[in-house]
């Protein structure tokens, strides 16, 4: 049950419903084995990327191929690949067994070798004591493996998931994460995963692609996209980010719009149009209204407005005169900070922690 | 498959301009002659005195059907499901014994020492006989627009200080305007086309439309007269709906599909009656002073009392049904079993098996012409038909039946179907199909299509999915749609009237022969029969389900 | 290619259920043109008891000797529909029981079998018999009343349209002729100058009676109605009156009085699938024990001179036809007069009946 192949090559592609754009000049490539992630709001198009990927709708032009084929003309029963769906869509009217034979029974495998790898792919997520069973008769996590069998059963050219968790709660999304991610390492299949949800997509992804309003705003590793995103649109979606309004002032230096000046690494290019700083809570500091700042960091000071205790962190919101309220998020690795509501603050960053981008896309 | 529907109409186009002669000959004289105008009139004026009453009984049951408790909510629904399981023959025959100058109705007012009242082979009759027919179109589409009604609005006007029939008249009557309106519309359609009551229960001074069309054709051979009734009849049909939906804006499909579906108003409807709300409202508000409307039993035992009306007609054929005498007087003189043994003999036994064998044809025809169909429409890739084709399958539904089987019959006899179970059997499949065609349509659509999706993506043509995924999906739907279509066939008796002979005679036919020809109860022993039916499969399916629940929470 | 191959086999599916289908159809078809193979033959009468008493009389006994099977049609008295089928070829009735006006009407329409009526004799009256038709009996429609609702009874047509001095709802079959006839009579026309009708007169005459009334499309209508009270008086045929009289369903009686007499007459018409075996039935008709039942179970007059002659006066005296009863005024209808203006009748009749 492994792959080598499982190329996928978007070429330009494009995709109208009644005049109205939903993906926009699309070109991308997906590895043989890689997992890779199309994330986005809804509305963003990458449901859209999936059912074309799937054969479920056709572009309205450009081309998608499969380890150099074009699949354009290829309904979707003959392109060979393992669909896992929202609701994992298991025929309620088969037993499990009956579900994962039938994409084998629809390549007139051998009734043994039907038997056989059904029993196989059911081991391999570890359900085997449910093949008698009605989907009805399953949980939701257990539903969820079956699909995933099911897609596998058959060694697809690729795997196609479309959020595939979005149904289950947190604690059980968490742990199949890491189940899927081991099971698609482990067979060496090239995955195409939909999702909305940054976090998912963070954890188990080799490259992301963030897609908004029909178009890919950035594709990456997850470290890419997450330390340098080239949109405040991703750094936005991607965690949480102190967003300034600002404009150039000097080289090295924006002015925010409620007076403040905010330095930046210079040698990171900042963009003749700057006009949105972020810098990320947990990338901020608390310190003593007094203490100087150590080199390559900036400071400011506030009034501590809000204390939220998350736990594991803190999370503060805090007042600053010249850069209006700022997030900081502090861990508890030394105990519980000192810190109060009302009391004045200074807070650090590193300069280059700050990412500067240019005015947003329209729309 | 609208072919065979469409054709006969054609033809009744065709043969009222050219038969005895070409013209418009027949029209003059149906529409010149006082006798016709007068019988046209009558036929409207029938209909909507019917189409009235089902509502003035219709909206405290439907309401209570509605908001009611359990129990009443049951009563009421068996109330009104039970007559209208029963073939329309066996409820005109327990009327031509409930209202004869010697039925219970003039026993009782005998009692009170006034002179008995003729109404059977009067108005009357037609008009008690047929609003109860029409009970149950005018119930569904009101309960579903009720159901539809928040509660919080006539709360709200409560406590904006409006008394409870205040609140009714002004706020809870208008928001259900939509189902009076779809159900009035189907009753008066419904009522225009009937056939059955008045011709068994009308006389000459009860006739309408739809027995004249009867008479027409089966006793003076007039197929000019008739066509160009059935036509006048047809076109009435049509200004109602059209004027129905542009004013209400609701289409025919809606209209047709009226059980299910909520009727919501569209934003088009006109607002009228705004002054005759307020005076009713200021009406109701002297009610209220008066503190009659604060009893919050009065409304249900009003409808349990409704209730019991509509279900009582159903018994009265169990006593008949052992009646000595072959007089249909209740009570009876003497009591036997002897029209228990009657209905054992071949006279009925053989139009019984002829019913059965013509309803199962028709149920598989239908049943996969249907569904057919309606993957066409609802899946298929003729997606621009898929509105066209609705409306065109949607249309029997509306039409009047005595219309169709008047067409039936003129053209059939031409060919020779008269008379045969392959004619009676196409006949049905129109009638059986629209049925079958909503109904598998319906399951289709509330079918998630992912599921075809995901067979395709694992690797199944589309003829797989169909035959693998999407029938065993929707085989509820069609089970459901068999058995209506069954019923529609076992329980016609328009087409059979019109279409059976000698050599094959249903048992509606066979019925309506028994209450036309003869004084018979055996009427009586099949209705008991029906009932005993529908009671047991009534019973079988809430055990059914009671058991499928328990095994459920079990498992 | 797998999956066309799959498509393939569904549609061999399909076709397979189709062809059950049609094999279904046409077993259908082959099932209901059974009915008309030989040795079997439609008869329209009238359905009912009526209907009930032939049977018993006549096609019973026929069937048990001769092997042919009879099936029963209601139409018997639909005239101007029984034309019409023979005019458009689809004549499937081998037998029809036609009273003397309806007869008229038939050979005016020419859609009658010429009979071979050589071998038949021994009737009371020979001249009724005619080139296509058998008389089988004699038969009348008489005023009768319920005596609960109409003690006085009824002496005369006049009395039946005296709605002032006899209330209660009137009932008779909507067949114009004899209704027409007793209109004239009650308003004034003598018996022996009632035609040429005068119809006008008689319309008039007729619509004083016409909110008092109910017509009924056939003779069981009519039967049920008086069976249940309905009815308190009118005009109808004597073996309904009298089969309800005996079951004893409501007390009614009957008058000799301004009785319309009519010879039953068998009939073959052009075109009947089965020739052969109605003529034979038509013969069977005559056998006196036949004759004798149709006397005891309608009491109608048989047309065997034979049997008529030995009947006695008691008997006789509540036969249609016989001395005893004619005296009454009863008459006939002339045929002739119907022949030819008998579908105009019918007409204006039909309009008349739906205003």
């Amino acid at each position: 049950m492994t792959s080598g192949h499982g190329a996928i090559h978007f070429d330009n592609v494009r995709k109208e419903y009644a005049g109205q754009v939903a993906v926009d000049d699309l070109t991308l490539t997906i590895e043989p084995g890689e997992f890779f992630t199309v994330l986005g709001p809804s509305g963003s198009g990458k449901t859209t990327t999936l059912m074309m990927l799937a054969g479920f709708t056709d572009p309205t032009s450009g081309t998608i191929r499969v380890d150099g084929i074009d699949i354009a003309h290829v309904p979707s029963d003959k392109r060979n690949i393992g669909v896992v769906f929202q609701d994992y869509a298991l025929f309620p009217h088969m037993s499990v067994r009956d579900n994962l034979a039938f994409p084998l029974e629809m390549r007139k495998e051998p009734r043994k070798v039907i038997a056989e790898r059904v029993d196989r792919a059911l081991a391999l997520v570890d359900m085997a004591a449910a093949a008698d069973r009605l989907p009805d008769q399953l949980s939701g996590g257990q539903k969820q493996r079956i699909a995933v069998a099911r897609a596998i059963v058959f060694d697809p050219a690729f795997l196609l998931m479309d959020e595939p968790l979005g149904a289950l709660d947190r604690k059980l999304r968490q742990r199949l994460q890491v189940e899927l991610r081991q099971l698609q390492q482990a067979l060496k299949v090239t995955m195409v995963y939909v999702t909305h949800d940054q976090e998912e997509a963070m954890s188990m992804s080799d490259r992301i692609a963030l897609m908004n309003h029909g178009r890919i705003e950035q594709m990456g590793t997850p470290r890419e996209l997450y330390e340098h995103p080239r949109s405040a649109f991703v750094a936005d979606f991607l965690g949480t980010n102190n967003m300034f309004a600002v404009h150039p002032e000097a080289p090295g230096r924006l002015s925010v719009e409620n007076g403040g000046l905010l330095s930046v690494d210079d040698g990171r290019g900042v963009p003749a149009d700057a006009s949105v700083a972020a810098v990320r809570p947990e990338r901020i500091a608390l310190t003593d209204i007094a203490a100087a700042p150590p080199s390559g960091f900036s400071r400011c000071t506030g009034k501590i407005t809000h204390r939220l205790y998350l736990g594991s962190h803190t999370m503060y919101t805090v007042h600053s005169e010249t850069l209006g309220p700022v997030r900081v998020q502090m861990q508890h690795d030394d105990g519980e900070h000192p810190y109060r509501t009302g009391e004045t603050v200074g807070m650090i960053w590193r300069t280059r922690d700050v990412n500067v981008f240019g005015s947003p896309a329209e729309g | 498959m609208t072919l065979v529907f469409v054709l006969p109409v054609a033809i009744l186009c065709l043969r009222s301009v050219t038969e005895p002669t070409f013209g418009l000959e027949n029209f003059t004289r149906l529409l010149g002659h006082s006798g016709y105008v007068d019988n046209i009139v009558r036929t409207i004026l029938i209909s909507a005195a019917s189409t009235f009453v089902a509502l003035i009984f219709g909206y405290p049951i439907a309401y209570q059907m509605v908001h009611g408790g359990v129990w009443l909510r049951t009563f009421l629904t068996v109330a009104i499901m039970a007559p209208y399981l029963t073939s329309v023959l066996l409820r005109s025959f327990s009327w031509l014994v409930i209202l004869g100058r010697e039925g219970p109705v003039n026993k009782l007012i005998e009692q009170f020492g006034l002179e008995p009242i003729g109404m059977v082979f009067t108005p009357i009759a037609v008009v008690v006989s047929l609003s109860h027919y029409l009970l149950p179109l005018m119930i569904l589409p009101l309960a579903a627009t009720m159901r539809s009604v928040d509660d919080s609005r006539v709360r709200a006007a409560t406590s904006l200080g409006a008394g409870p029939a205040q609140a009714f008249v002004r706020v809870y009557l208008p928001l259900t305007k939509p189902g009076i309106q779809a159900g009035s519309v189907l009753c008066f359609v419904y009522g225009i086309g009937a056939f059955v009551i008045p011709a068994l229960l009308g006389g000459s001074k009860g006739s309408m439309l739809g027995s004249l069309i009867h008479s027409a054709i089966k006793q003076s051979g007039d197929y000019g007269l008739a066509s160009a009734a059935a036509l006048v009849l047809g076109a009435l049909v049509l200004v109602i709906v059209l004027v129905f939906q542009r004013l209400t804006g609701m289409s025919t499909t809606e209209l047709a599909g009226r059980s299910g579906a909520t009727v919501t108003r569209s934003p088009h409807a006109k607002r009228g009656g705004g002054r005759v709300l307020r005076l009713a409202g200021r009406a109701a508000g002297g009610l209220d002073r008066l503190g009659v409307t604060r009893s919050r039993r009065l409304p249900k035992v009003l409808a349990a009392a409704l209730g019991a009306l509509v279900l009582a007609p159903q018994f009265i054929v169990i006593p008949i049904s052992f009646a000595s005498t072959q007089a249909l007087i209740f009570p009876p003189v003497g009591y036997s079993t002897q029209w228990y043994a009657e209905f054992f003999t071949a006279s009925w036994l053989d139009p019984l098996a002829v019913s059965v064998r013509i309803a199962l044809l028709v149920t598989i025809i239908a049943g996969v012409l249907g569904t057919l169909a309606a993957m066409g429409v609802v899946r298929g890739a003729v997606r621009g038909w898929g509105a066209s084709t609705s409306t065109l399958m949607m249309l029997p539904l509306l039409f009047p039946t005595v219309v169709a089987a008047a067409g039936f019959s003129m053209e059939f006899e031409r060919i020779g179907l008269v008379d045969t179970e392959l004619g009676i059997v196409l006949a049905h499949v129109t009638l059986a199909l629209p049925f079958v065609f909503s109904v598998v349509s319906a399951g289709l659509r509330s079918l998630n299509p992912v599921y075809e999706r995901a067979a395709s993506s694992l690797g199944a043509s589309r003829t797989v999915q169909l035959r693998r995924i999407v029938l065993p999906l929707i085989a509820p739907s069609i089970l459901t749609a068999g058995l209506f279509a069954f019923l529609t066939s076992f329980d016609e008796s328009t087409v059979a009237i019109f279409l059976s002979g000698v050599h094959v005679k249903t048992l509606p036919k066979r019925i309506f022969e028994a209450l036309s020809l003869e004084t018979n109860p055996t009427v009586a022993v099949i209705a008991v029969f029906v009932m005993a039916c529908a009671a047991l499969i009534w019973l079988g399916y809430a055990l059914f389900r009671r058991l499928t629940q328990i095994s459920r929470s079990n498992s | 290619m797998r999956t066309y191959l799959d498509a393939t086999r569904g549609r061999r599916r399909i076709g397979a259920v189709l062809a059950a289908v049609v094999v279904a159809l046409g077993s259908l078809t082959a099932c209901s043109g059974g009915g008309d193979e030989k040795g079997s033959i439609t008869y329209a009468g009238f359905g009912g008891t009526y209907q009930e008493a032939v049977k018993a009389a006549l096609f019973d006994p026929y069937s048990k000797d001769t092997g042919v099977k009879v099936l029963y049609d209601s139409s018997g008295s639909d005239v101007a529909k029984l034309v019409q089928m023979s005019k458009s070829n689809s004549m499937t009735l081998d037998l029809i029981d036609a009273e003397d006006s309806s007869l008229a009407q038939f050979m005016a329409a020419g859609v009658l079998q010429p009979l071979d009526t050589k071998g038949l004799n021994g009737f009371a009256d020979p001249s009724a018999v005619t080139e296509y038709s058998v008389p089988w009996y004699t038969f009348s429609r008489n005023l009768f009343w319920n005596k609960d609702k109409v003690p006085g009874g009824l002496d005369s047509w006049a009395d039946l349209f005296d709605t002032k001095r006899i209330p209660g709802k009137r009932g008779m079959v909507a067949l114009p002729w004899g209704i027409i006839e007793g209109a004239l009579i009650a308003d004034g026309v003598k018996v022996d100058q009632l035609y040429p009708l005068d119809l006008d007169r008689a319309f008039a005459k007729l619509d004083t009676i016409r909110d008092d009334t109910v017509f009924f499309t056939s003779n069981g209508d009519l039967q049920n109605a008086i069976s249940q009270g309905e009815i308190a008086l009118g005009y109808g045929n004597l073996a309904r009156i009298k089969s309800i009289a005996k079951s004893g369903a409501v007390p009614l009686d009957y008058t000799w009085t301004g009785a319309v007499l009519s010879v039953q007459q068998l009939v073959i018409p052009k075109g009947a699938p089965d020739e052969p075996d109605a003529l034979n039935a038509i013969t069977y008709s005559l056998k006196p024990e036949v004759q004798k039942a149709i006397m005891d179970k309608l009491g109608y007059t048989p047309s065997l001179k034979s049997l008529l002659d030995g009947l006695d006066a008691k008997t006789r005296a509540d036969l249609p036809g016989t001395e005893e009863t004619a005296s009454n005024e009863t008459f006939r209808i002339d045929v002739d007069w119907w022949a030819k203006n008998g579908a105009d009748v019918l007409k204006r009749w039909q309009d008349w009946q739906n205003a």
